[in-house]
């Protein structure tokens, strides 16, 4: 018998054996199913086609993966996770979660002026970014994997346990560290990049005793944005090419990471 | 996320993306040609992906649009077909003949009805999602998913006639 398939019942059917209906329309068909045996005989041969399908699908599959096709998946991966940086969908998702969060800091938060008002570590940061951050070879001495030993000395030295936070949530990968000793004390410089390996710097040092703790700063220098803080222990610098709400954003990352908010 | 999670989840999608091209066209070639033009004209349109958009359906869509330029451009489909490799497992020969069987009903199908049955029958994919993937109003997919199921069982059961007819 001809079957009418613009009628609404027969979308039904349709929509019913493909799962697509909520539970109490479902049911509703199923009911209707055990007094149409037509209609029951028309889902029975659907549900065979796709399981079918599927089989077909399945015998024609190659066992061994085409190493081309994977090539073109990796650099989709790249291009993809790149749009994370700089782009104006990502950017606002950052800056909305950035009001929710950090009102109070952007809000309290003042520009510090350039140059020599910097706190010293602060400037040591952004000279170590200049010199290690954009160097393609050997930005770092410990590799991400053998970070440890430098926790360990970093530790040490700064009289503080060191945790190296994870910025995987904002698709930043550690590349790796360094300790510096400079006229500022010993510090531990960290180097994360995201897909596009844009690079940004992290500088832990410990805070002076006689200073006072002061809450989260932005402050431009050259090209790149400067954000700094103190949790009254161990001071914080981040500097990369960024805007003041990635900064922000990324701090705020840092800071949650390390009290396991 | 991650560059690690958005291939993981790629990978999965491109697994899907070749199954669907192998169906479609039946050949191993083919398949992986359209799934390779469909990744680089994926590439090609990174900026358009929405970060928190559906990954699935935007290739999908693509693949959809590789595929119908490629029609375009052969205009008659290729004749060389595969025939199915030897099954592993399972030594089923009427499941074989069937699993043939509906490789060539869906071939007599117009290629605006082959595409949502075998989008649907082998992706989880919601109505829309799948209507959004092949570039057509929900009603019009709905329609020629009905209206091809209904050709395809009809098709399968003139085989089953003639099949029955020989054995008898």
């Amino acid at each position: 018998m001809h079957r009418d398939i613009e009628d609404p019942d027969e979308h039904e059917l349709q929509a019913y054996l493909d799962g697509q209906l909520p539970p109490e329309e479902a049911a509703r068909v199923e009911e209707r199913l055990t007094r149409d045996p037509e209609a029951a005989a028309a889902i029975e041969a659907f549900l065979e086609q796709k399981a079918l399908i599927r089989e077909a699908a399945d015998a024609l599959e190659p066992s061994a993966a085409d190493l081309r096709t994977a090539a073109l998946t990796r650099k989709l991966a790249d291009r993809l996770s790149r749009r994370r940086w700089g782009v104006p969908g990502w950017l606002k998702q950052v800056a909305a979660a950035v009001v929710l969060v950090s009102a109070g800091w952007l809000a309290h938060g003042q520009y510090a002026a350039m140059g020599p008002q910097l706190p010293d570590y602060v400037a040591e940061a952004v000279g170590a970014h200049s010199v290690f951050a954009e160097d393609r070879y050997r930005p770092v001495e410990f590799p991400a994997e053998s970070s440890d030993a430098a926790v360990q000395w970093a530790s040490a030295k700064l009289g503080q346990e060191i945790i190296i936070p994870s910025l995987d949530a904002l698709g930043l990968e550690l590349v790796g560290s360094r300790l510096l000793g400079t006229a500022a004390g010993p510090l531990l410089y960290l180097i994360y990049e995201d897909a596009a390996e844009n690079r940004l710097s992290v500088l832990v040092a410990q805070h002076p005793p006689d200073q006072p703790d002061y809450a989260f700063r932005l402050a431009s220098v050259a090209d790149t944005t400067v954000g700094y803080w103190s949790d009254g222990a161990l001071d914080y610098a981040l500097v990369a090419k960024a805007s003041d709400l990635q900064i922000a954003a990324i701090a705020e990352e840092i800071t949650a990471t390390l009290t396991g908010m | 996320m991650a560059r690690s999670e958005l291939l993981d989840q790629l990978n999965g999608h491109v697994a899907g993306l070749r199954r669907y091209a192998l169906v479609l066209t039946r050949n191993a070639h083919d398949a992986e040609d359209l799934v390779q033009d469909a990744l680089i004209k994926a590439i090609a349109a990174a900026d358009t992906w929405q970060p928190g958009g559906d990954l699935r359906v935007w290739l999908f869509r693509i693949l959809h649009n590789a595929f119908i330029s490629d029609l375009r451009k052969k205009k008659v489909r290729r004749e060389a077909r595969i025939a199915l490799p030897e099954p592993v497992v399972q030594d089923d020969q009427t499941r074989r003949i069937e699993v043939q069987q509906v490789l060539a009903a869906l071939e007599q199908l117009p290629e605006a009805q082959r595409r949502p049955i075998v989008l649907v029958a082998l992706e989880e994919m919601s109505y829309a999602d799948a209507a959004k993937a092949l570039g057509v109003p929900l009603g019009t997919f709905m329609s020629r998913l009905g209206r091809g199921r209904q050709a395809l069982r009809q098709i399968l059961g003139e085989m089953k006639v003639t099949k029955l007819r020989l054995v008898i």
